[in-house]
């Protein structure tokens, strides 16, 4: 028995004592982010800001599960930075108490007001518009304007969109709702289910596939899947879809086109803030910002710094801003709406 | 004192009691089996003694160490008992010779080889020293886990059940010479078994247990045999005729003929066991009630004959068809006329009421010569 | 007297049963948390949920589960039928062939099928090039992003679950069973439907209880196909409603379920406890098959492997020549390694714990060693990502609780020593698969009768020498089993992977699951074939091991 002990002791102590001391610790020349975008979209951008500083970028990519692991891991959380991929993320960690302020005098400059927060809790880095994309010839000028037309009856079986339950999509259904009340938002998304033409599935790109393919004539997505396709080398056919659709952008005429941010914030228990506010600095600089509009067609916060010209192409637009703050609020209803109306069943 | 000594040994699995308040005394240097039917917890000893189940309630002594008490549990590595299960239990994935080799821990590895292929020798199977069990027959099987289990040399050895995965002919063989396999190693043996020819055969010395391992009687074979202290024990060693019946006179009246007997009060009701053996046919026709032969069997020398008392008898009906152990020159086509006695050594016979508080304890009942007039 | 009434009720107490005990403790704490979350206050989303998608959250999953189980159920057992029983050619090859498919992901194989059989896909391209349609109005396809489509996916991946566990079985069966049913005048078939599938059901159900956990807790392929299981629900409600409490409470229910259905099938099954009744095995006797029934045994076999496996796994490796540069990527050698290593020490820690606490349940089978062992085998009915969160509790509670303990009395503050480790992502593994190898490791262990264990003791072999030189040979295979299915899994394993890991750490899951959920799978194919390829490797060695294992066909070469 006392053989048994050892062998599991030896066994247990090896296997700890080799994986634990694998996580970094503060030090001066490092900053740990957990990240909700994708890897392959921020290595560039961290790759320059280590090239420039000399400091170390240790990341984590999650979604799911970002904020538990911060609840859990507490003070002792070796995170110093979150990068989110909308507002909605940003909220949570703000309800959730996990994010600290920052005073930088050069993110007030970079990100104006309505992409931060008050004080200084998390900054927008960029943003992006939730459109229409609408067949070139099976759409008629003027038979989509609005989010609202997708509602109208005339648009019966000819709309493709991802799930309800994704978060772009909850989030326009949550301004929605900031924007014209439950009932309405409820309708809306009634109406919008009754005009499916297939059951909600895969992402923005796939849903333009369908257009172009012919499954149906209009589908919703994010802008900067449009410059992606557009300019996509690796599968050129995405190209063929991106050319037999219009971008439009709704609601020109009255508040404007849905917006939404991807931004930071630092947390609690950042070890590294000075390197975490660094980073953000970094990121909302003419450089960086230029990256993100160049690489990812999206739409920089910063001013004066320009967009991609496939996305000027488009041209300026109205968009409706000053609602975002109370998407996040919303969210949880939206959701329900979605499971009241069944969206994608 | 040597030997195995079970004090006050009571045991349940969860509500179901095997044993209640069992003692036993087994003696070094002699085969002791224990004789009972399923459900006696004879195996469940078996497998307290060798520290398999933890012991409960009582003690249980191994040449005066007490080994399992409910604070004490010596475990079954360290008793120096040897073990042989019903189905042998032979380590598939083990040779024979690793096998017997297995006990030998400690011993360094010619040596126990040696030993090991002696102990191979005694039972006649060295050449299946390479071999795995499942290439062996049953009979094969047997005489390598006997091999194994003796090979450390054990205080003590359990024998559960050793014959009965082996077909009757085997079963013969395997017995004579597994006795002189043990007589020659000269250890201790307590054999469990279910069968009373098997323990006649075997045992120095037999201890019958009834429900709940209480001890029913103890004693030689011929003991046990010839004077059953108890109804079951003597219902135990094959056929039995049965009657009721009242003791009137000293003597007690079946349809074969009087009994007599002692140290039973006057009209206490008894039961009377007759062997087959014990009833008597006269082919003359003489003495005693007319019975009709319904079948014979032969069995070797001798037969084992169904009979019918007649109607006259006065027999009460389910007491009227008998088994009679009959020489196997006894041809009933012969004659016309068979009557039928009682020899009342072959009868036993126990009181049926609980007076006294005896009852179960067993009467002895000294049967009279030619009681049967 | 009752002789219980002295019984020391502590007298279970050992190094075996305290060790079962304490794992089985540590294993069960993830679960603990996830219920613990479960009880902290939160909206109330039940109401709401019972009167909107909860019924349709059910059916859906009823029928998901419905789908597959019948659908493994049938490819497994029919397959595992075939290969051990009958004779046709290619057997031998579909023996080993027939599991491939269990090293195949199921988001990986969803998504190959997606781009294949969706509207703009190959095959609809090809019909309506074949026809003329121009438009989805004008024929009828069936849609591969439904529930139909999932529960395919799931059965194509799954179903060697139920082949394994089933054709050990078989191949355990004595054949005099077999033989003897012959004997009494039953054909092959009714001897199979009579003797075989009833033998054999312990197996076979442990296999699509397997099945069923996994569907259960699927989230990649019904996410992708947008199927509204359970599953989805509870993250809808986690990460949309932000209700952790309530996503924890759904998981809870999932959890009663399962167990209400484990404890169903073994109330099912109470009086059927059977040992092997002879311990003589010969090759099993293997009908000749002749004609029709031949060429449908082979189209039988070659089916689920070339839908399974082959046309998916050429789809993959098209891609990774057309993407050939993105694909290369060095990393994926360093992310390969990272799983393999995750992988092999999990299988390790997995089948020694499942050996120690199924040998811990056999030697004092006391209620508490025996509760706390099937406790601890509950992670497998947990959505990974619910489980992670359970994970992430317990181990931070543990780390800040061990840092708070040091800052007071030393002054030394130790930080997280495992959250946000390879020992967290590890432990997280164990949780999750541990059902995998107790479940094998117990099942082998009960099928060696307790006087091998009587006999070594006797012997003067103590238990750990006991285990050591009788048991663990003789479940030898099913150990090895469980160390395969245990490494197959965790070379799968996504969601916990992604959320308990270090800083700048990937395995091949979690890096093909980046691209995969841009749906840029083809950037990531090599990695995705890399996956199916170290999967495989245990498949083929677990084939091998299996025949190898059979009692009564190796022995004879070893003494010869």
């Amino acid at each position: 028995m006392i053989r048994l002990k050892n062998v599991f002791a030896a066994i247990i102590l090896g296997a700890v004592s080799g994986m634990t001391a694998i996580a970094p610790t503060a030090s001066a020349a490092e900053v740990n982010l957990y990240s909700y975008r994708q890897p392959f979209l921020m290595n560039p951008l961290l790759d320059a800001f280590t090239q420039q500083t000399g400091i170390k970028v240790n990341m984590v990519y999650l979604k799911k599960g970002m904020l538990e692991r911060l609840k859990a891991e507490g003070a002792n959380s070796p995170a110093d930075l979150v990068l989110t991929a909308d507002i909605g993320g940003l909220h949570n960690l703000v309800e959730a108490g996990l994010l600290q302020s920052s005073e930088s005098n050069t993110l007030k400059h970079n990100v104006p007001g309505q992409f931060r927060h008050p004080d200084g809790l998390w900054y927008g880095l960029t943003t992006r518009a939730r459109i229409i994309y609408a067949h070139k010839k099976r759409v008629k000028p003027g038979e989509v304007t609005t989010y609202e037309d997708l509602a109208k009856p005339h648009m019966k079986g000819r709309i493709c969109i991802r799930s309800g339950k994704h978060v772009y999509n909850v989030s326009l259904l949550a301004w929605m709702i900031a924007a014209k009340g439950e009932a309405a938002a409820e309708a809306w998304a009634k109406g919008l289910k009754a005009n499916l033409a297939r059951k909600p599935q895969g992402n923005d790109r796939a849903q333009v596939k369908a257009v172009y393919t012919g499954e149906c004539d209009v589908s919703l997505g994010n802008t900067y899947y449009m410059g992606k396709m557009m300019t996509n080398e690796k599968s050129p056919e995405q190209k063929d879809w991106a050319a037999a659709v219009n971008v439009i952008f709704p609601n020109q005429g009255d508040r404007g086109t849905h917006v939404n941010i991807s931004g930071a914030g630092i947390t609690k228990s950042a070890k590294n803030k000075a390197n975490a506010v660094k980073l953000i600095e970094f990121l909302s600089n003419d450089a960086a910002q230029k990256i993100y509009a160049e690489d990812n067609f999206e739409y920089p916060v910063k001013a004066g710094v320009k967009v991609h010209p496939i996305v000027a192409g488009w041209g300026k637009f109205k968009a409706e801003e000053t609602l975002l703050s109370n998407i996040a609020e919303h969210r949880t209803q939206a959701t329900r709406i979605m499971d009241k109306v069944r969206f994608d069943n | 004192m040597k030997g195995l000594h079970i004090v006050g040994v009571s045991h349940a699995y969860g509500e179901n009691k095997v044993l209640d308040n069992a003692s036993l005394m087994i003696p070094a240097g002699e085969l002791v089996c224990l004789l009972g039917s399923s459900g006696s917890g004879k195996t469940t000893l078996l497998r307290l003694a060798a520290g398999l189940e933890r012991l409960q309630l009582g003690k249980i002594v191994i040449d005066d160490k007490i080994v399992a008490d409910p604070e004490v549990h010596v475990p079954p590595d360290h008793r120096g008992i040897g073990l042989m299960f019903q189905d042998y239990a032979l380590f598939p994935h083990l040779s024979i010779i690793d096998n017997v080799t297995f006990g030998l821990r400690g011993m360094a590895k010619p040596k126990a080889e040696r030993r090991a292929m002696e102990m191979l020798g005694r039972v006649s199977m060295t050449k299946y020293a390479q071999s795995h069990p499942h290439m062996l027959s049953g009979g094969q099987q047997q005489r390598v886990a006997m091999a194994r289990a003796l090979a450390p040399e054990p205080k003590l050895l359990l024998l559960d059940e050793p014959f009965s995965g082996l077909d009757t002919n085997m079963r013969l063989h395997i017995r004579e010479e597994t006795l002189t396999v043990l007589k020659a190693s000269g250890v201790a043996t307590v054999m469990v078994t279910h069968d009373p020819e098997e323990a006649m055969f075997m045992a120095d010395r037999i201890k019958i247990l009834g429900e709940s391992g209480r001890i029913l009687q103890s004693g030689r074979p011929h003991d046990i045999y010839y004077h059953p202290q108890h109804g079951f024990v003597a219902k135990l060693f094959g056929l039995m005729n049965r009657f009721e019946s009242v003791i009137v006179g000293g003597c007690v009246e079946i349809p074969l003929g009087k009994i007599r007997v002692k140290g039973l009060g006057e009209g206490r009701p008894v039961e009377v066991l007759v062997r087959p053996e014990g009833v008597i046919l006269d082919s003359e026709g003489k003495d005693g009630p007319v019975i009709d032969v319904i079948s014979t069997h032969l069995l070797g020398h001798d037969n084992i004959v169904r009979v019918r008392l007649s109607d006259e008898s006065g027999a009460k009906e389910d007491e009227k068809e008998l088994y009679v152990r009959a020489h196997h020159a006894f041809e009933p086509e012969l004659s016309n006329r068979i009557t039928a006695g009682v020899d009342p050594e072959y009868a036993f016979i126990f009181p049926l009421d609980d007076l006294g508080g005896m009852a179960g304890a067993g009467y002895t009942a000294w049967p009279q010569p030619h009681a049967a007039e | 007297m009752a002789p219980t009434a002295k019984m020391n009720s502590w007298s279970w107490i050992n190094v075996w049963s305290i060790g079962t005990v304490l794992i089985a403790a540590w294993v069960v704490l993830p679960i603990v948390a996830v219920l613990y979350i479960g009880l902290t206050p939160s909206d109330e989303i039940w109401t709401h949920l019972a009167s909107t998608v909860l019924p349709l959250y059910i059916s859906t999953t009823l029928q998901l589960m419905i789908g597959v189980g019948i659908g493994t159920l049938i490819i497994g057992v029919g397959t595992a039928w075939l290969v051990s029983t009958c004779r046709f050619p290619g057997r031998r090859l579909f023996e080993w062939a027939l599991l491939l498919p269990m090293a195949m992901p199921a988001y990986v194989i969803a998504y190959v099928y997606t781009d294949i059989l969706e509207y703009a896909g190959p095959v609809q391209s090809l019909l309506r090039d074949m026809f003329g349609w121009t438009t989805k109005r004008e024929y009828w396809f069936p849609e591969i992003r439904s529930l139909g489509g999932a529960a395919s996916m799931l059965t194509l991946v799954l179903y060697p679950y139920v082949y394994l566990l089933s054709r050990a079985a078989f191949m355990e069966q004595s054949v005099c069973v077999l033989e003897a049913s012959r004997v009494l005048g039953r054909g092959p078939w009714r001897s199979f439907f009579s003797v075989a599938l009833p033998l054999a059901r312990p197996a076979i159900v442990i296999g699509v209880s397997l099945v069923l956990m996994e569907t259960l807790n699927d989230f990649g392929t019904v996410d992708f196909f947008a199927v509204s299981t359970f599953t989805l629900g509870i993250y809808d409600v986690w990460l949309n409603m932000n209700n952790v409490a309530g996503a924890a409470q759904l998981a809870g229910l999932l959890l009663f379920f399962v167990v209400f259905l484990v404890l169903t099938e073994r109330f099912a099954r109470r009086k059927q406890r059977f040992h092997h009744t002879t311990s003589k095995y010969k090759a099993l006797p293997g009908y000749e098959l002749e004609g029709r029934a031949r060429q449908l045994a082979i189209i039988g076999c070659a089916l689920p492997v070339v839908f399974g496996f082959v046309l998916p796994a050429a789809v993959l490796g098209s891609y990774a020549v057309i993407y050939f540069e993105a694909a290369a990527n060095p990393e994926v050698y360093r992310h390969a390694g990272n799983s393999v290593m995750l992988s092999a020490l999990t299988a390790f820690l997995a089948v020694a714990i499942g050996i120690f606490m199924a040998y811990g349940v056999r030697l004092r089978n006391e209620r508490i060693v025996r509760f706390m062992a099937r406790f601890a085998s509950l992670g497998y009915a947990v959505p990974g990502s619910v489980l992670a969160v359970g994970v992430l509790g317990s181990l931070g509670a543990l780390d800040n609780g061990i840092d708070g303990f040091m800052r007071r009395n030393f002054e030394i503050s130790t930080g997280l020593l495992f959250s946000g480790s390879i020992a967290a992502v590890t432990f997280g593994y164990l949780v999750r698969f541990l059902a995998l190898s107790f479940g094998s490791v117990e099942a082998s262990l009960a099928k060696i009768t307790p006087n091998m264990d009587g006999a070594a003791r006797s012997l003067g072999h103590g238990p750990f020498s006991t285990l050591t030189r009788i048991h663990i040979p003789l479940i030898r295979g099913s150990a090895l089993t469980a160390a395969m299915l245990v490494f197959v899994d965790c070379m799968k394993e996504l969601p916990m992977t992604v959320i308990l890991r270090p800083f700048n750490f990937h395995t091949l899951a979690t890096y093909v699951h980046e691209f995969a959920s841009d749906e840029q799978l083809g950037e990531a194919s090599l990695a995705a074939l890399a996956i199916v390829g170290f999967g495989i490797l245990p498949v083929l060695v677990l084939s091998f091991a299996i025949t190898r294992s059979r009692p009564g066909h190796t022995k004879k070469d070893q003494s010869s």
